[in-house]
């Protein structure tokens, strides 16, 4: 009975230089819901990857129960546009007549009810292309859990959930474990974990650092764990800032975003907050001139620089070497390699970038590395106004506190940054004020001292009342500034 | 630490091997060599220089994610109008020539706009260019051709130099010249980085809209200057010429280290995998009934190439 579902046994996995899990176990059990929680960059989705047998690059053991089905949502897929919800459940499980023609009703009945079991209110035939994030990642809930699979393995669930949805989402994932299935839940998210979760193990860096059982535990603790040291709370910024106003913007509108006003000043750190999908990375790459505005003004004293997000997609160019990647565009129409070599060696020391050398190939870097190459690129141009989304994503915690370290080293320095990142803790620390988008239009500025997670979720969702008039004028009033 | 391989170098070895082999394959006892003489070599390089000129282009669109089908038929076209210009309408060479070229500046820019303000796939816009060009000449033409060859004397030296060896020397200095674009400018960097990751390169700050223009413009000129170099030399401005030429082309920047995916390319390497199929195609002229086995060993050759050069890079990994 004890006999676990799905296990892992000194699990290594390696991506180039970067060790993204070293010698964990794991197990889960019939009928527990085992949650793993750790910071960005700790391992927990690779963890799945590999429990679902989708990660071909691991040393160590993976194994299931005999005959057990593993059901594996991942945390943010891109599902075919043009496919309906009830297409997408049923997609390499259809229901076929006796000729093997699929059984278009009984698929869409069954696409319905799989649906509502995770709360999900939109219709088996709607194209997933005209879903809502949040809708899009119930469809794939809903294709995981309508199958009775014996093994549940989610990675960030709620990370596009409103409150309500969420809820649902745990009746469901509780009443799969009642029947005897067993539940990974990966989450940052460390309330919901406690709430929901038999046993949690904590990962950090790539190594299981502990496992308890949920009830009684302390989330303090659990953070300890996480980060391995005591956060420190009291350490925030905030307060108005009396430098220039560098970036001014007027009634912004690009992509789906529309009306944001935002006035940034020399010095300051406005963090940027919202769901996927808000329009976070749209704003900041109109704001950078790489995407057309609909409406509105963008008036800067100096061309923002945007450290993009996604470096895979948008940051690196892969065939290029470190040196060729950072010195892009190069300077002048011919170029001057050795001298480019010397500058590299120095931003390669400035930032602490683990490397071979100048030359080093891109996937031999490991993400923190990768994050602190874009981040030297943009810094190459002395950048008055910086824009930074996602700075730390998919980020060992070393790299990630040299370069929050730099971040603030370049605030200090006189530039006005903006700051765009899902981890509301990474905002809280770092930011002076903090404005929310939610939906594209902005729910709210709010001073970092007056705010926390949970003031910030509920704007971000679309929950809470935009800030109360006090609290607007005083962080609009450095924007009305003459 | 990883080895870098340069694109290009698998190339030379394979032609120096080539060449090798056939000297040795070719050679019969106590009779003068047909093979590995000055002669012949100079045949190969004339022959191979049309297909280089236009490989060179080929290998900066490919290094910039792009592919380009039209190089054949602008070649095609690039003929015509200066046989035409130059036979019919009684135009001076010094005035055809230019003529000639400009159509190829004009094929290569219509491929840019098809591709970067139409944002059309590379394959079907150029595929597009080639069937205007094409046509193009068939409708100036009439089926007939144009013999430039009355005015311009095969053994005459324009410059000094000999007219056979025209297309030999253009293809070494202007790959000489792009060479050093690729790997010394910025503009060099450009193309790579948009091969590479067009979406990063963006965000950067390259301008994608123009390196995309600057390859297909480049690509067409050369195109279009292989034409008018076949026009002149070969005497004959025809609009079925260069049929088919534009596989090749593709095949010699590839055997040269250009990837496919775009973001690796090497223009000495493209103009190296020209002379790798011209080598051979004078091979098999020598060999009984080899001229048969032309496509199929081409076809080979390239795949031989490929897998090896993706072996070796695998290796060094």
């Amino acid at each position: 009975m004890d006999a676990p579902l799905v296990c892992a046994t000194g699990l290594s996995v390696r991506y180039g230089a970067t060790r993204a899990l070293d010698g964990v176990d794991f197990d889960v059990r019939r009928g527990e819901v085992h949650a793993v929680v750790g910071e960005n960059g700790a391992g927990k989705s690779t963890l799945l990857r590999a429990l679902a047998g989708a990660e071909a690059h691991h040393t160590g053991g993976v194994g299931r129960a005999p005959g057990a089905s593993v059901a594996w949502v991942p945390q943010a897929a891109e599902l075919p546009a043009d496919l309906d919800a009830a297409a997408w459940i049923f997609l390499g499980a259809e229901l076929r007549g006796p000729l093997g023609w699929l059984r278009a009703g009984a698929m869409s009945a069954a696409a319905e009810e799989a649906l509502r079991a995770v709360g999900c209110h939109a219709a088996p035939s709607a194209r997933l292309c005209d879903l809502t994030a949040s809708q899009r990642h119930q469809v794939q809930l809903a294709r995981a859990m309508r199958g009775g699979p014996d093994a549940l393995l989610l990675d960030e669930p709620t990370a596009v959930l409103g409150a309500a949805e969420s809820e649902r989402l745990f009746a469901a994932v509780r009443a799969l474990a009642r029947r005897g299935a067993g539940v990974v839940y990966v989450s940052h998210r460390l309330d919901e974990v406690v709430g929901l979760a038999d046993r949690i193990t904590v990962l950090r860096d790539g190594r299981r650092v502990a496992t308890h059982a949920a009830a009684g535990i302390d989330v303090l603790d659990l953070v300890r764990a996480m980060v391995g040291r005591d956060i420190d709370r009291t350490g925030r910024r905030g307060g108005d800032r009396a430098g220039e106003v560098r970036l001014d913007l007027r009634d912004v509108a690009v992509g789906h975003v529309r009306g944001v006003s935002l006035a940034v000043r020399a010095g300051e750190i406005v963090g940027l907050a919202g769901l996927v999908g808000s329009g976070r990375s749209s704003l900041l790459e109109g704001v950078a001139g790489l995407r057309r505005l609909r409406a509105g003004t963008v008036s800067a004293a100096a061309p923002p620089v945007l450290v993009p997000e996604d470096r895979q997609r948008k940051g690196l160019v892969p065939t290029l070497c470190l040196r060729e990647n950072l010195f892009l565009p190069p300077e002048g129409w011919r170029l001057r390699v050795g001298a480019e070599r010397l500058r590299t060696v120095e931003w390669i020391e400035r930032l602490a970038i683990r490397t071979g050398g100048s030359e080093a190939a891109i996937d031999s870097l490991s993400g923190g590395n990768q994050q602190k190459l874009v981040l030297a690129r943009a810094l190459r141009h002395a950048p008055r106004v910086l824009l930074l989304d996602e700075p730390t994503a998919g980020v060992d915690v070393g790299a990630k506190a040299q370069i929050h370290a730099a971040i603030v080293r370049l605030a200090a320095a006189g530039t006005a940054v903006v700051l765009a990142s899902s981890e509301l803790a990474e905002l809280l620390v770092l930011s002076d004020r903090i404005a929310v988008l939610c939906r594209g239009t902005c729910a709210g500025v709010v001073d970092a001292r007056d705010a926390s997670e949970e003031r910030l979720a509920a704007l971000m969702t679309g929950a809470a009342e935009p800030p109360a008039p006090q609290e607007a004028a005083a962080s609009a009033a450095p924007s009305q500034a003459p | 630490m990883r080895l870098r391989l340069v694109p290009g170098w698998s190339a030379a070895a394979i032609l120096l091997l080539e060449f090798a082999l056939f000297t040795a394959l070719l050679a019969r006892p106590g009779q003068p060599q047909t093979f590995a003489n000055l002669d012949n070599v100079a045949l190969i390089l004339k022959y191979s220089g049309i297909y280089g000129i236009a490989a060179i282009g080929a290998a900066m669109i490919i290094g910039a994610g792009g592919i380009d089908l039209a190089p054949g038929a602008v070649i095609a076209l690039a003929s015509v109008i200066t046989g035409h210009l130059f036979t019919v309408e009684g135009w001076p060479l010094a005035a055809a020539i230019p003529a000639g070229l400009a159509t190829g500046f004009l094929s290569g820019a219509c491929a840019a706009a098809l591709v970067v303000l139409a944002r059309l796939p590379p394959f079907i816009a150029t595929l597009g260019v080639m069937g205007i060009a094409r046509g193009a000449a068939f409708l100036i033409t009439e089926g007939r051709f144009y013999d430039l060859s009355r005015w311009v004397a095969a053994g005459s030296a324009p410059l000094g130099v000999p007219l056979s060896a025209w297309p030999g020397l253009l293809m070494i200095v202007l790959a000489a010249v792009f060479q050093a674009v690729m790997t010394a400018t910025a503009l060099g960097r450009h193309v790579l980085a948009v091969g590479g990751n067009e979406t990063a390169a963006r965000f950067a700050g390259v301008r994608v809209g123009r390196v995309k223009t600057f390859v297909y413009v480049a690509g067409g000129a050369l195109a279009a200057l292989a034409g008018v170099v076949l026009a002149v030399v070969q005497g004959q401005g025809k609009a079925d010429l260069a049929s088919g030429y534009e596989l090749d082309i593709i095949a010699a920047a590839v055997v040269g280290g250009a990837s496919l995916s775009g973001g690796r390319t090497s223009v000495v390497g493209a103009v190296i995998g020209a002379l790798i199929f011209g080598v051979l195609r004078n091979a098999l002229t020598q060999i009984p009934g080899g001229t048969f086995a032309d496509r199929l060993i081409l076809g080979v050759a390239v795949l031989l190439v490929v897998v090896m050069d993706r072996l070796a890079t695998r290796e060094a990994r």
